[in-house]
């Protein structure tokens, strides 16, 4: 049984139904889609008392309204913005108790860019090829295969306990300070670790310290296939006929190398082939990063080992799937911990 | 060029990249599906996908269950024993007929073909579905199946300006390769015609009738038998002609 949650009065500019996405059919050429910032989406759900993957709210930018049509418990996540309840501020990254008629309201995103909305039981989807993400091009997952529009009534599942006991087992959890993301703002550069692409002998060392060495700014045109970056030009060592390589596979991360020079970073929604050269890929855990940066905001690559990479992946990995969460403390209760 | 050991690396975190050749050929793309189906046999612990493509496959695995360099010995140790893999026996490759109506409506750029080619509509017609094609891999979009090789006569060049919105079950060419577009999509392949089966379907599974290395065979339809089919594949009752195919 499903319940009604959300009649949505404001979608935003791209809102859409994910979890973590669709694997093991890229094969047949279908994208993993997915959340653009994973982490992000499994603390909207985990803050509700969910399991990480269930299906969430994805909406990039912000500006979303909707009325709350059951009781029952929110979390957002993601990208810094304002969130109102019934016209006042409440806190992101923490779990909300909601009413039947209350209005909730989202701002737009002043750092960060995606934000994600958790709710108890989580979003109610059928599941195409395992997963409830949404795939706007190609029309399927999610809700209908497209962006959430004003009028959509938005579905929980029916949740293994009341909201009055899953409240009392969670309403004091937040997200351990040091795994917290770090949310981007125009001004920023963020350092992304990625390790050296498919085609690193179709790039000089002259490229390559280009690459690493300026500065790149993404640009509006991005969306959730990637992020199109703009600044120093990457040449190729050789021209490639027509401006490219024989189609490979290509992951999310990868940052390939279009005949312009521009980079472009490959997100969820990607092609599963495609022929432009790749010249670095991103580590998993900093695609979430990307992800977060709006157009304005700066990139810098940082090269690390494979060895690096893999570490960094397996700790990202684990934190997935078992997001960690602590228990607020009281002021008191928190000097008396710690003053010893 | 066929290398003489692939080309192996590490990228990432969590991605394997395995280059069998710098072509587009069914010679090197064999080698790519025999690792393709060797390593999916061997169900190594932490593969999570492999991706065949024309000259390489990608393989992306979970690194807290198995490293790239422990990969990298896998994939080593398929390629020094390729020679005695009885790809048959592997690959166990299926010839998949696929109906198509040819021309008209259904195939806007035959005019073109015919045109390029100095044949008549009936000769491309005959051309194109008289060979056996062999699925070189699907990618693009959900469904969209790459097959080789087309005969030298009816390799039409793509488009200029792609098109915006392509049917699913178009059916084009593109240089030596011929396909079929599995969702509606913007895409610049000449369309010669369109086939009525469901060739990818989201709720389907497998979603796509056919996998990368499979055999396919176009078999021209009229206009009448395309909406006989259609109505069968729509009521679920269409059953695809699939055949075991011995290479």
């Amino acid at each position: 049984m499903s319940t009604p949650v959300f009649s949505i009065e404001r979608p935003g500019m791209f809102t859409t139904v994910q979890d973590l996405g669709r694997y093991g059919y890229r094969h047949y050429g279908v994208p993993v889609s997915g959340a653009l910032d994973k982490l992000s989406m499994v603390y909207a759900n985990v803050l509700v008392g969910n399991k990480p993957n269930e299906a969430v709210l994805e909406v990039i930018g912000g500006g979303f309204k909707a009325k709350v049509l059951t009781d029952t418990i929110v979390a957002v996540t993601g990208a810094e913005a304002p969130i109102l309840l019934n016209g006042s501020e409440v806190r992101s990254w923490t779990p909300i108790r909601v009413s039947k008629g209350d209005v909730i309201e989202i701002g737009l995103a002043v750092k960060g860019f995606i934000i994600y909305i958790g709710v108890f039981g989580g979003i109610d989807v059928p599941l195409i090829m395992d997963s409830g993400s949404t795939y706007t091009r190609a029309r399927f997952g999610g809700l209908d295969g497209r962006t959430l529009k004003v009028g959509d009534i938005i579905h929980t599942k029916k949740p293994s306990r009341s909201v009055n006991e899953q409240w009392s087992i969670i309403e004091d959890l937040v997200v351990p300070k040091d795994i917290m993301p770090y949310m981007p703002g125009i001004g920023d550069i963020v350092e992304i670790r990625v390790t050296r692409g498919q085609h690193e002998e179709l790039f000089t060392e002259e490229s390559y310290k280009t690459f690493y060495s300026s500065t790149y700014i993404v640009t509006p045109q991005s969306d959730r296939m990637g992020y199109r970056l703009d600044g120093p030009a990457i040449k190729l060592a050789k021209e490639l006929k027509g401006g490219r390589v024989i189609s490979l596979a290509t992951p999310i991360g990868s940052i390939q190398i279009p005949p312009d020079g521009k980079p472009i970073i490959l997100l969820p929604d990607c092609q599963t082939t495609g022929g432009y050269a790749i010249i670095a890929t991103v580590i998993p855990p900093d695609v979430d990063k990307v992800a977060q940066c709006k157009p304005g905001v700066k990139l810098k690559f940082k090269e690390i080992s494979v060895s690096e990479a893999e570490e960094e992946t397996k700790k990202y990995l684990n934190l997935l799937e078992n997001p960690p969460l602590e228990k607020l403390l009281e002021e008191e209760e928190y000097l008396y911990l710690y003053a010893g | 060029m066929i290398y003489k050991e692939p080309l192996v690396k590490g990228i990432g975190g969590q991605i394997v990249y395995v280059e069998f050749c710098d072509e587009i050929s069914l010679e090197c793309n064999k080698l790519v599906h025999l690792m393709y189906y060797s390593l999916s046999e061997r169900n190594i612990m932490g593969v999570l996908e492999l991706i065949p493509a024309y000259s390489s496959l990608t393989i992306i695995y979970d690194p807290r269950l198995i490293t790239y360099r422990r990969l990298i010995e896998e994939v080593k140790n398929i390629w020094s024993e390729s020679k005695a893999i009885d790809i048959n026996r592997l690959i166990k490759p299926r010839l998949i007929e696929i109906p198509v109506v040819y021309g008209g409506g259904f195939g806007p750029d035959m005019p073109f073909v015919v045109k390029y080619s100095g044949l008549t509509e009936d000769e491309v017609i005959k051309i194109h579905s008289s060979r056996i094609y062999t699925c070189y891999m699907l990618g693009f979009t959900p469904g969209f199946v790459y097959l080789g090789d087309v005969d030298p006569r009816i390799a039409v060049p793509r488009l200029s300006t792609p098109r915006l919105k392509i049917p699913p079950g178009s059916v084009g060419i593109a240089g030596k390769q011929t396909g079929f577009y599995g969702v509606e999509s913007p895409g610049g392949w000449r369309l010669i015609g369109r086939t009525p089966l469901m060739v990818f379907d989201p709720r389907r599974d497998p979603p796509s009738i056919i996998r990368p290395g499979d055999k396919v065979k176009f078999k021209p339809i009229s206009i009448e038998e395309y909406y006989e089919i259609r109505k069968l594949v729509e009521k679920g009752e269409y059953e695809v002609r699939i055949e075991v195919y011995s290479q």
